[in-house]
C-alpha cells in the first residue's frame, strides 16, 4: 500500500481539482447570483426559497455550468485509461515518474480494456433489459406484487453483475501494468477473477462508496466552512486509499495466475 | 342563562344547516344496469322523474349523453383532449344507444337542432321535445332504455380485463336554471359536472362472482340463476356511479360525527395486494371526514366508497361522484411522499364531496370553484395530517410544502388564463391554473389574514350553499363577511377574475438606501426583515396600501446590510422569491464549496479512475 501511496494520492488530488472547477464556478454563480446566505439556509430548510433560487442561478447559468462540468467529465473519462493503468503500476513497482512513463506509452492496451469492459456492460444492460422488458410472468390477474418484486430482483442481479463486472476490468488492467499485451491480458485477467471476487470487488466498491456518504455527510455537519472541507476531504481520501488496497489484491491474484 | 341561550342558538344554527331545502323529490331517477362483461355493455333502464323548476315553460329537455365522448374521434372531447387524458391514450370506442325514450307514456320526438354549442359529429347532448309543454311546477316522467357499451378504460369511463368503472352511464337531464335557460353543454376535455340534486334509486345486475361498490346506501341484495342484484338508494346527490370486478377485497371503517345526520360507513373496494395502499386511504379518509366536516359541515350521506383501480386502469383513477371516488397508487404506499398517489388523491376526491357533491356549482362555467377549492382543502387536509409547510414530504428532515409547489407551477413559466375562466376556455394550463393558482390565490389569503378567519369564510360558504349550486358571487360574499366589505373586490376578482399576483422584490439596497416594491397590484400587507451591520435584525411593516416602501441604510440600531421581503413566506402569488431579498458587502464565507465539492467528487468518482 505504501509503494501506491504517492500514485494515489496524486489521482485524489488529480480528481479533486478537476471536481473543484465546475463546484468553485457553481457556488460563484449562486453569489454573484443573490449574495445572501439565506438561499443556503434554504437548502436545508426544505421550504421556499431555495427553490426559486436554485431556479434563478439555472436560468443565469445553468447552460454555462452544465456546458463546463459536462467537458470536465469528458476530459475524466478521456485520461481514466491511463491514469488507471499508471495507478496500476504504481502498486506494482511504486516508481511513480517511470509508471507515469509507462501508462503512457500503453495508453492504447489500456483503452482497449476499458473498450472490451464497456462493450461487456452493455451486454449486460442489453440482456437485462430484454429480460425485464419480455417478462410478463404474474401480470394475468390485479395482484401485481409478485411480478414486481421479480422484476426488482431481475434488475438487482443484473445491474449486480454489471457493477461487479469491474472486477474483470480491474484484473485485465492489472494484467496490462505487467506489460502484457491486450489479449494476454484478456485471457489471464478473467482466469485470475473467480465468482467469489466479484463480491469481494462489490465489497470494496461498496466500502468506498461509504467513505464518499461519509465525506457529504460531515460536509452537512459542519457549519465552518474550512472545517467542512478538510473533514470532508479526509473521507474522500480515504475513498482513494480503499481503491487501492483492492488493486493491491487484484495484482497479486493476477500474478499467482501461472 | 346567557350561555344557555348561546348554545339554543347554536343548535338552530346547526339544524337550520342540516335541514337545507333540497327540493330533492322534484328530481327522481329509478334506474336499472345490467352488466355484461363479455360484452363490455350495461343495458340500462331509467324513469326519470323531472319537474319545471324554472319560471318558464319548457317544450324540450336536455339529456347528456356522456359516453357518447367516446364513439369516435370527432367528439368534442376526443377533440379537446386530444384522445387522452392525464397521457392515458384512448384505445377503442363506447356509447350510449337508446333504443326506446317516452315522455309520460308516449314517444318522445328527439330533436337534432337547436343545441346550445352544437356541434357537428357529437352525440353528448340530445334535445327531447315536451308536448305539451311544461308549466313552472309541472313534471314530466321520462321513461328510457338504452344500452351502454363501455370503452377500455382511458378517461374515467370504461373497463381494463374484469374491472368496470360505470360512470357518465346513462341519460341525464341537463339542469334547467331558475331563468328558465338551460346550462347544457357537450362533454368538454375538462369539466363535467352540472345537474340537479335528485334521489337516485340505481339497482344493478351482475354475474354472481362481482363484488359492486355504487353511489349510495345498498338496500336489497339477492343472488339467484348466476347473477347478483342490488338496489343502491341515494337522496340529494346529483349523479351516480358504479365500479364492480371479481377479485375486489374488501376495508371498512365507521365513522361518526356530533351533528351529522348519520354515521358514515366507509367502504375500501381494492385488488388484491393492495391492503397496505387501502389503509391508508381509509385512513385518509376517516381524518378528511372530520377535518371537513369541521371545516365545511358533516358528511350528510350514510357511505362513503373508495374504489382503488388496479394497474393499468389509471383512466379510471381519481375521479369523484357522490359518494363514491375512485383514488389511485400502487400497492405500496410511499410514506414520504405525501403529495401524490395515495394520500393526496384520497384527499382530493374526498374534498370533492363537498366542493362538487354538496356545492354543485357549474363545473363547466367555474371549475374553480370545484377544483380549485377542492385543490387548496386537499393541501389543507395534508397539513393537518403531516405538520404545517410538510403536507408535500419528508424526508429525513427535509419537508416539502406543497403550496410552494402550486405557487412554482402555476406562476413559473407560460402565462396561463386566470382560474376563473369556464373550463372549455382553456387549451392548455388547465391544472396550473384552476388547481395550483387558486390554491396560491386561497392560502396567500390564509397566510396573510391568519388561517381561522380563512376558514371561517370557506367554511360559512360551504354550509350556507351545500345542497344547492353557488356561483362566484356566493363565495365572494361569504369572504366580504369575514373580513371586510370590498374584500373580495380587492383581492380575490382581481385574483380570480383577472390573473393579478402579488409580486414583491428588493428593488435597491447600497450605500445610501434601501428600496423595496410592490409588483402585480394585489394589495396584499407583508413584512420586511432588516439585517443591521451588528447582527441585529429588525422588522417593519409594508402595509397593503403601499406600492413602496424606502429608507437610508444608515439606522441606530447599525447599518442595513440585508433586507429581505416577505420572511414567512405568506405571499404564494409571487413567481419569484430569489429578488426577495438582497445584501451589500462580501457574502460570508458558507460551507457549500465543500458540501458540493463531495457532490462533485462523487459524480468523477463514477466516470473516473
Ligand atoms: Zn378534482
Amino acid at each position: 500500500m505504501k509503494r501506491a501511496l504517492p500514485a494515489t494520492f496524486t489521482l485524489y488530488a488529480l480528481t479533486t481539482l478537476l471536481s473543484a472547477t465546475p463546484t468553485a464556478l457553481a457556488t460563484n454563480a449562486w453569489a454573484s447570483t443573490f449574495g445572501h446566505p439565506r438561499g443556503a439556509e434554504g437548502l436545508v430548510a426544505g421550504s421556499a426559497p431555495w427553490l426559486d433560487v436554485f431556479l434563478t442561478v439555472l436560468r443565469g447559468h445553468g447552460a454555462g455550468l452544465l456546458i463546463f462540468a459536462a467537458l470536465v467529465t469528458a476530459f475524466l473519462v478521456a485520461v481514466t485509461p491511463t491514469l488507471s493503468l499508471y495507478w496500476m503500476r504504481s502498486v506494482r513497482d511504486g516508481a511513480s515518474l517511470a509508471a507515469l512513463s509507462f501508462a503512457a506509452s500503453r495508453t492504447l492496451a489500456a483503452l482497449a480494456v476499458y473498450i472490451v469492459h464497456a462493450a461487456v456492460v452493455f451486454v449486460i444492460a442489453v440482456v437485462g433489459a430484454c429480460a425485464v422488458g419480455l417478462f410478463r410472468f404474474g401480470l394475468s390477474g390485479p395482484d401485481t406484487r409478485l411480478h414486481d418484486l421479480v422484476v426488482l430482483a431481475v434488475i438487482g442481479f443484473f445491474a449486480l453483475l454489471a457493477f461487479g463486472s469491474g472486477a474483470l476490468r480491474d484484473a485485465w488492467l492489472s494484467s496490462v501494468a505487467r506489460g502484457e499485451s491486450t489479449a494476454q491480458a484478456v485471457r489471464r485477467g478473467t482466469r485470475a477473477t473467480g465468482r467469489g471476487t466479484y463480491f469481494v470487488y462489490v465489497g470494496y466498491a461498496l466500502l468506498g462508496l461509504v467513505m464518499l456518504a461519509c465525506a457529504s455527510r460531515v460536509a452537512l455537519a459542519i457549519d465552518s466552512p474550512l472545517g467542512a472541507l478538510l473533514a470532508s476531504q479526509v473521507f474522500v481520501f480515504l475513498r482513494f486509499v480503499v481503491r487501492s488496497r483492492w488493486l493491491e489484491t487484484t495484482k497479486r491474484r493476477v500474478d499467482a495466475v501461472s | 342563562m346567557r350561555a344557555a341561550i348561546l348554545t339554543l342558538v347554536l343548535l338552530c344554527a346547526v339544524a337550520s344547516i342540516v335541514t337545507t331545502p333540497a327540493a330533492a323529490q322534484d328530481h327522481a331517477y329509478i334506474l336499472s344496469a345490467r352488466l355484461d362483461p363479455d360484452a363490455h355493455t350495461v343495458k340500462g333502464t331509467a324513469a326519470i322523474t323531472w319537474t319545471n323548476q324554472s319560471t318558464l315553460p319548457q317544450d324540450h329537455l336536455f339529456l347528456h349523453l356522456y359516453l357518447n365522448a367516446f364513439r369516435d374521434r370527432e367528439s368534442v372531447f376526443m377533440r379537446e383532449s386530444g384522445g387522452q387524458l392525464r397521457n392515458v391514450e384512448t384505445t377503442g370506442v363506447g356509447g350510449i344507444e337508446i333504443t326506446s325514450l317516452q315522455v309520460d307514456n308516449h314517444d318522445a320526438e328527439r330533436m337534432t337542432e337547436g343545441f346550445p354549442e352544437a356541434r357537428e359529429d357529437d352525440a353528448t347532448q340530445m334535445r327531447v321535445a315536451l308536448s305539451p309543454t311544461v308549466a313552472p311546477g309541472a313534471r314530466v316522467t321520462i321513461d328510457v332504455e338504452w344500452v351502454a357499451t363501455l370503452p377500455p378504460v382511458f378517461a374515467r369511463s370504461g373497463y381494463h380485463g374484469d374491472f368496470y368503472m360505470v360512470g357518465q352511464w346513462f341519460p341525464k337531464v341537463a339542469r334547467l336554471e331558475p331563468n328558465g335557460e338551460w346550462a347544457t353543454f357537450p362533454y368538454h376535455g375538462h369539466g363535467e359536472f352540472y345537474a340537479d340534486f335528485a334521489t337516485y334509486d340505481l339497482t344493478i345486475d351482475v354475474p354472481e362472482d362481482y363484488v359492486v361498490g355504487a353511489t349510495g346506501e345498498r338496500v336489497e341484495h339477492a343472488v339467484s340463476g348466476g347473477r347478483a342484484v342490488s338496489r343502491y338508494v341515494a337522496e340529494r346527490v346529483h349523479d351516480t356511479a358504479f365500479a364492480a370486478a371479481p377479485w375486489f377485497e374488501e376495508q371498512t371503517a365507521r365513522f361518526a360525527q356530533l351533528g351529522a345526520e348519520h354515521a358514515v360507513e366507509v367502504r375500501c373496494l381494492y385488488p388484491p395486494g393492495y391492503d397496505a395502499a387501502a389503509e391508508v386511504h381509509v385512513r385518509t379518509a376517516l381524518a378528511g371526514l372530520a377535518h371537513f366536516g369541521n371545516l365545511y359541515g358533516p358528511y350528510p350521506h350514510p357511505t362513503l366508497t373508495i374504489i382503488a383501480p388496479p394497474r393499468g386502469a389509471d383512466g379510471a383513477a381519481g375521479m369523484e361522484y357522490p359518494t363514491l371516488f375512485t383514488t389511485a397508487g400502487e400497492w405500496f404506499p410511499v410514506p414520504w411522499l405525501h403529495n401524490a398517489w395515495h394520500e393526496e388523491v384520497t384527499a382530493h376526491e374526498l374534498a370533492h364531496q363537498w366542493f362538487q357533491g354538496l356545492l354543485a356549482s357549474n363545473e363547466v362555467a367555474w371549475p374553480m370553484l370545484d377544483e380549485g377549492l377542492t385543490s387548496w382543502a386537499t393541501q389543507d387536509l395534508l397539513r393537518a395530517l403531516y405538520g404545517e409547510r410538510a403536507n408535500g414530504g419528508s424526508l429525513v428532515g427535509i419537508t416539502i410544502d406543497g403550496f410552494e409547489f402550486s405557487r412554482l407551477f402555476a406562476l413559473r413559466g407560460r402565462r396561463t388564463l386566470p382560474p376563473g375562466r369556464p373550463a372549455n376556455a382553456f387549451h392548455r394550463g388547465y391544472g396550473r391554473s384552476v388547481y395550483a393558482r387558486t390554491t396560491a390565490i386561497l392560502e396567500t389569503v390564509s397566510r396573510t389574514w391568519g388561517r381561522a378567519r380563512f376558514v371561517r369564510a370557506l367554511g360559512e360558504y360551504a354550509r350556507r350553499h351545500r345542497f344547492s349550486h353557488p356561483v362566484p358571487d356566493d363565495l365572494f360574499a361569504s369572504f366580504d363577511a369575514a373580513y371586510w366589505p370590498g374584500f373580495s373586490s380587492a383581492v380575490l376578482r382581481p385574483a380570480m377574475l383577472d390573473g393579478a399576483i402579488a409580486a414583491v422584490r428588493v428593488q435597491r439596497l447600497d450605500e445610501e438606501a434601501v428600496v423595496v416594491e410592490r409588483l402585480g397590484g394585489l394589495p396584499i400587507p407583508t413584512a420586511i426583515e432588516l439585517h443591521h451591520d451588528g447582527g441585529e435584525i429588525s422588522r417593519v411593516s409594508f402595509p397593503q396600501r403601499d406600492v413602496r416602501y424606502s429608507r437610508p441604510v444608515a439606522d441606530p440600531a447599525g447599518t442595513i446590510t440585508g433586507v429581505e421581503v416577505d420572511p414567512d413566506h405568506h405571499g404564494l402569488l409571487d413567481p419569484d422569491r430569489a429578488d426577495d431579498f438582497a445584501r451589500v458587502g462580501p457574502a460570508p464565507a458558507d460551507p457549500w464549496f465543500a458540501r458540493l465539492l463531495t457532490f462533485a467528487q462523487f459524480v468523477l468518482s463514477v466516470a473516473g479512475p
